[in-house]
């Protein structure tokens, strides 16, 4: 009697956990840690999800309707922005900051290279705004959706209203953004235990796991936290990172910490995308530390790594590169939406 | 055993009619002044012989519209969060419940609550087409006045006071404790002239992000506020 009520109370536990799992409505691997981003706020569902993306790809966001969210953050490059140190918007304009590839944003509390904001909903905010970006406001694009031959239906669909709120708007991209989950490289399934290393990798793993992992720490590759990794000011940029938030000297220099997955589809790399190459990264971490007060600790004394022990670290680095992401189709445009969608 | 239970329920339904009974809805509104007269967007106020300064915009939050009788809380606003938009109207009016007639204090803040701010992305009037939600960080602005005085040596002469930010050491939500004589309806009177005479706008004219300046400007906009009673 007694261990039959155990039995019930046990598997009443076990329903709980795996529904607060589900309850995001993500699916995500079990050697994931709990999201950080409030579902209660947003409730995740399919259609949302569709709808967030097609105002990801729609260049409706921006003044001149040339810019979509894609520009910036294409599937095909992680969501980054490949081959440009600085990224581009509206009127060829330059920003300052190199277009940081998006993934895995549910585990993330604070977003851009200086984490000025800290809650996904409100992010799109920045680049709709931005004169170097899209150029446009919230507003804007709430009276050009209100006028969309498409949108207006799609939003009565889901919201029984054919209301558009700006609250609506960025809650509908949050959901897309949420959707885009990597944890399908052959890291992911060595973890599933449905792959195995080569010798390389395991000493690439071992290096990664004694000079880098505290700050790029599993299964995300990054804590991210803000840190100086001692790269040299750019004198043309002048960019001091999060103390620009904060105001606090002890942030100078301080970065989001990004993930190591991807690392492959999301050159440049850094926050001003100084180098093109993880030869270069390492060469940095290695030979060109520049020290200040702000130093990150676990660089005070440098890394030293032969070049074999390079070699077998970008083998494990290239473990994380998930391929099945970057092609997926569910994150991919749908054409069919902007057929017959020209002039609005 | 049904009897008793019927005659207690009806005994807590007439318990609940009687405090409903109580209960009266109110209204209190918020009237914007410059100088003790209606606000008016654009006019050239004169500070001084040579000076002068116009306001353009002039949008707040109000959030937890609260009424005391001796120090016991007996009533409140229905909704939490109020936008007042000098654009909008002159006139805020914000329906409030109150237990009994009599109410000695009453208190708001001017701006978010820490909470409300950290939630972000909300509808209605905290929906971002409301253009109080910054959107080169997160959080609500609190305040908004903008406007030209001669005094500014700045770029078209403008001033801009975007007061906000909600976490230490730049919180800028400000409590406002007003005593009243106890009549509902009332006016409370916002006269942004306080402001000016408080800020020194030839040295603190744009402040748009949280700092100590933020701070310091919040500081002030309690004292724009009164109560008037007839």
């Amino acid at each position: 009697m007694k261990i039959n009520r155990i039995i019930i109370g046990l598997s009443i536990v076990l329903t709980a956990t795996y529904c607060g799992v589900k309850k995001s409505g993500l699916e995500t691997p079990e050697y994931f840690p709990v999201p950080h981003y409030n579902f209660d706020n947003n409730p995740i569902s399919k259609a949302k999800t569709r709808l967030g993306s097609n105002l990801f790809y729609d260049p409706l966001l921006s003044a001149n309707n040339t810019i979509s969210c894609a520009s910036c953050h294409s599937p095909y490059a992680g969501f980054a922005h490949t081959d440009h140190d600085l990224s581009h918007g509206i009127y060829d304009s330059i920003g300052t900051r190199n277009a940081p590839p998006l993934f895995n944003l549910a585990w993330q509390d604070r977003f851009m290279w200086d984490g000025a904001i800290d809650n996904l909903d409100a992010q799109a905010l920045a680049p709709i705004s931005h004169a170097t970006e899209m150029g446009s406001s919230i507003n804007e694009v709430v009276a050009k959706l209100k006028e969309h031959k498409k949108y207006p239906g799609l939003f009565l669909e889901i919201y029984k209203d054919s209301l558009i709120t700006g609250e609506r708007v960025l809650k509908v991209l949050a959901q897309f953004q949420l959707s885009l989950i990597s944890c399908n490289s052959k890291y992911d399934q060595v973890q599933k235990g449905a792959a195995s290393y080569t010798p390389k990798e395991i000493s690439g793993y071992n290096i990664y796991k004694s000079n880098c992992a505290n700050c790029h720490a599993e299964p995300l590759f990054s804590t991210y936290g803000f840190a100086n990794n001692g790269l040299v000011l750019d004198s043309t940029l002048k960019d001091i990172g999060r103390q620009k938030i904060t105001l606090n000297p002890k942030d100078s220099l301080h970065f989001k910490i990004p993930s190591l997955r991807n690392l492959n589809y999301t050159f440049p790399y850094m926050h001003d995308g100084r180098f093109k190459t993880l030869r270069e990264v390492l060469k940095h971490y290695t030979q060109k530390i520049q020290n200040s007060t702000t130093l990150s600790t676990e660089l005070k004394n440098g890394i030293s790594l032969t070049k074999k022990q390079q070699t077998d670290l970008i083998s494990f680095l290239n473990t994380l590169n998930d391929r099945d992401f970057v092609v997926s189709q569910k994150h991919q445009i749908n054409r069919s939406f902007f057929i017959n969608t020209e002039g609005n | 055993m049904y009897l008793k239970t019927t005659y207690s329920c009806l005994f807590f339904l007439l318990c609940s009619f009687a405090v409903k009974a109580q209960k009266t809805t109110t209204e209190i509104s918020f009237k914007l002044l410059f100088d003790n007269l209606p606000l008016e967007l654009a006019k050239q106020y004169p500070v001084s012989e040579k000076d002068s300064l116009t306001i353009d915009f002039l949008k707040f939050y109000i959030s937890d519209i609260t009424f005391f009788k001796e120090g016991t809380q007996v009533g409140k606003s229905k909704e939490k969060h109020h936008l007042i938009d000098a654009q909008n109207s002159l006139i805020y009016k914000a329906l409030c419940t109150i237990k009994k007639e009599k109410f000695d204090t009453i208190t708001f803040l001017v701006g978010l609550d820490s909470k409300t701010q950290e939630k972000g992305i909300q509808g209605g009037v905290l929906d971002p087409t409301s253009q109080m939600y910054w959107t080169w960080q997160n959080g609500f602005i609190n305040f908004k006045l903008e406007g030209k005085s001669s005094l500014c040596p700045t770029r078209k002469n403008k001033f801009q006071f975007h007061v906000g930010g909600f976490q230490e050491p730049y919180a800028t939500s400000q409590e406002v404790s007003l005593k009243v004589k106890g009549a509902a309806p009332l006016v409370i009177e916002v006269d942004v002239a306080s402001f000016f005479n408080a800020i020194d706008i030839s040295q603190t004219n744009t402040v748009t992000s949280p700092n100590k300046n933020a701070v310091m400007v919040s500081k002030v906009l309690p004292t724009l506020f009164s109560v008037h009673e007839n």
